[in-house]
């Protein structure tokens, strides 16, 4: 198992990263979504949900 | 109508019949009852059935509706859960041998929330040992033994929502409830011809659900349709104070009316061209069909491609570590022993080793793929790609072997957290299912509904059911 899991390690340690890719919060673009259009609240409305 | 097609009927017409007072909760609720306890055994698909409750709950509900105080499109439906979720005073074995006595004292807020709208609980779906957390070889590692599948009893469901494909497929509850971390909504609904919803990270509290990794754990419904799986998001989507991880308030719930026009915004398609490295020419004869289809329906669709990169494993990495540090006692007890897959058994031990550097390198490399896919989701809406590129597989088949192609739309989806909806999309000449998937940005479970219900529109694969005896 542990000479499986070699290589993957392998790829992860040699793919290049800039300075500012640190790991932020899990999800941060969903919470960041500010510029998508929002959602209809009930039937009829003119465009589909976003939330 | 005959008392099998009921079974199968779509949540808006039963709770139609419910409405009008035309059909009794009490009496479905028996019915599916009868049905569970005589085809559920057959099937593995239940860890538990919890009739007294059921019982109680659908009387509850007939009173309410006699009265005039009808809480909505669930009211008095009966549906499973996946036994990973913490029903108050039932047993919740997580699937696996060392948990099969854990009761615990509250409910789950998912169970919480379908209690409100007035749906009732029939069981506990049976499930894979800890959702598959430590990994394993055999649709058997289970406590309930192998899931089988009702369109061939000599397949498996899929997992880790083993169970909840089966009791779906085999119209024993109108619904249930998954979970995925990686593929165990979409796994299933493919192989049992069924529609499932995974909905974005963080849009459904896991309070009183079992973590196998808690950066990409996510609950779902397993339905009739893209329809139906809408109607029990809007009842279980939210934010929940006792889930630090669920999406802000104002984002959080999902209101749902069908009546919404499927055409009032245009969807941009994308066809996904890497999703699979072979595809089983007898999936690929379905998805050409099921391509016209989409194409047809959505004029524009384009060719699409994910990023490429470690992604698969980022995800692997990500999952090992956080399902080991979920399960430490279990592993440092030494009854992780216990566990029926050998794979079960010493993986977590081996999980223990990651570096937090290693760990930590795979969260960045993560975050930069959350930017690609964003990039992607500027120019569409939605990305389309077969479910899984073959059907469901013999029972006894080492899924090691059978199941471990790559799969870079499942890490990408499930590490950036974005929602998927499952559909039918066709039968072979075997009779078995395959599968559909639509996938949206995080946020937009709408998106990804509102493509499955305009493909469901203008197919009947949905509709289809397998004769179970």
């Amino acid at each position: 198992m542990s000479l499986e899991a070699q290589p993957a390690l392998d790829r992860i340690r040699s793919y290049h990263l800039e300075n500012g890719d640190s790991p932020a919060l899990y999800l941060k673009p969903l919470v960041e979504r500010e510029k998508k259009p929002s959602a209809p609240a009930s039937a009829g409305a003119t465009a589909p949900k976003k939330s | 109508m005959s008392t099998e097609e009921l079974f199968y009927l779509p949540i808006s017409e039963v709770a139609k019949r419910i409405e009008t007072k035309k059909l009794s909760p009490v009496e479905l609720t028996q019915t599916y009852l009868d049905r569970a306890t005589k085809l559920g055994p057959k099937l593995n698909a239940f860890a538990t059935l919890t009739p007294e409750l059921a019982l109680e709950q659908a009387k509850a509900a007939e009173k309410e509706i006699q009265h005039g105080h009808y809480r909505g499109p669930l009211h008095g439906i009966p549906y499973a859960a996946k036994d990973l979720l913490a029903v108050k005073g039932v047993p919740t074995t997580w699937g696996a041998k060392p948990y099969a006595q854990q009761i615990f004292d509250y409910d789950a807020t998912v169970i919480e929330h379908l209690t409100r709208v007035g749906a009732i609980l029939i069981g506990k779906a049976s499930m894979i040992e800890l959702a598959g957390g430590l990994g394993y070889r055999f649709a058997s590692a289970s406590l309930q033994g192998a899931a089988k599948n009702p369109w061939d009893t000599k397949c498996w469901t899929c997992g880790s929502s083993s169970g909840s494909g089966a009791i779906v497929a085999a119209g024993l509850a109108a619904f249930a409830i998954g979970t995925e971390t990686w593929g165990s909504i979409v796994c299933p609904s493919a192989f049992c011809g069924i529609s499932g919803l995974r909905p974005t990270y963080g849009r459904v509290s896991r309070y009183g659900a079992m973590a196998a990794a808690p950066s990409m754990d996510k609950i779902g419904p397993l339905a009739r349709s893209a329809d139906d799986c809408a109607r029990v998001f809007s009842a279980i989507a939210g934010h929940d104070f006792k889930d630090r991880s669920t999406v802000p308030i104002d984002r959080g719930a999902f209101t749902y009316s069908p009546s919404l026009d499927l055409k009032s915004r245009p969807l941009k398609l994308g066809w996904l061209t890497n999703a699979w490295q072979h595809i089983d020419p007898a999936v690929a004869k379905l998805l050409a069909a099921a391509e016209k289809t989409v194409r047809k329906f959505f004029p524009g669709t384009k060719s699409a491609a994910l990023p490429e990169g470690p992604f698969e494993d980022v995800a692997n990495i990500t999952m090992n570590v956080e399902a080991a540090a979920s399960f430490r006692e279990l592993i440092r007890s030494g009854r992780v022993s216990e566990l029926s897959d050998p794979t079960s058994q010493i993986a977590g031990y081996l999980n223990e080793q990651f570096s937090a550097a290693d760990y930590l390198r795979a969260q960045s490399i993560r975050e930069i793929l959350q930017k690609k896919m964003e990039a992607i989701f500027e120019v569409f809406d939605v990305l389309v790609a077969p479910a899984l590129p073959i059907v469901a597989t013999p029972l006894e088949t080492n899924l090691e072997s059978a199941l471990s192609f790559p799969d870079p739309l499942g890490a990408i989806g499930n590490l950036c957290g974005l929602p998927a909806l499952s559909v039918p999309c066709g039968f072979t000449d075997k009779n078995l299912p395959a599968g559909l998937q639509f996938v949206a940005r995080a946020g937009d479970d709408y998106s990804a509904i509102q493509a499955g219900r305009t493909f469901q529109l203008h197919t009947d694969w949905h509709r289809r059911h397998p004769k179970v005896i």
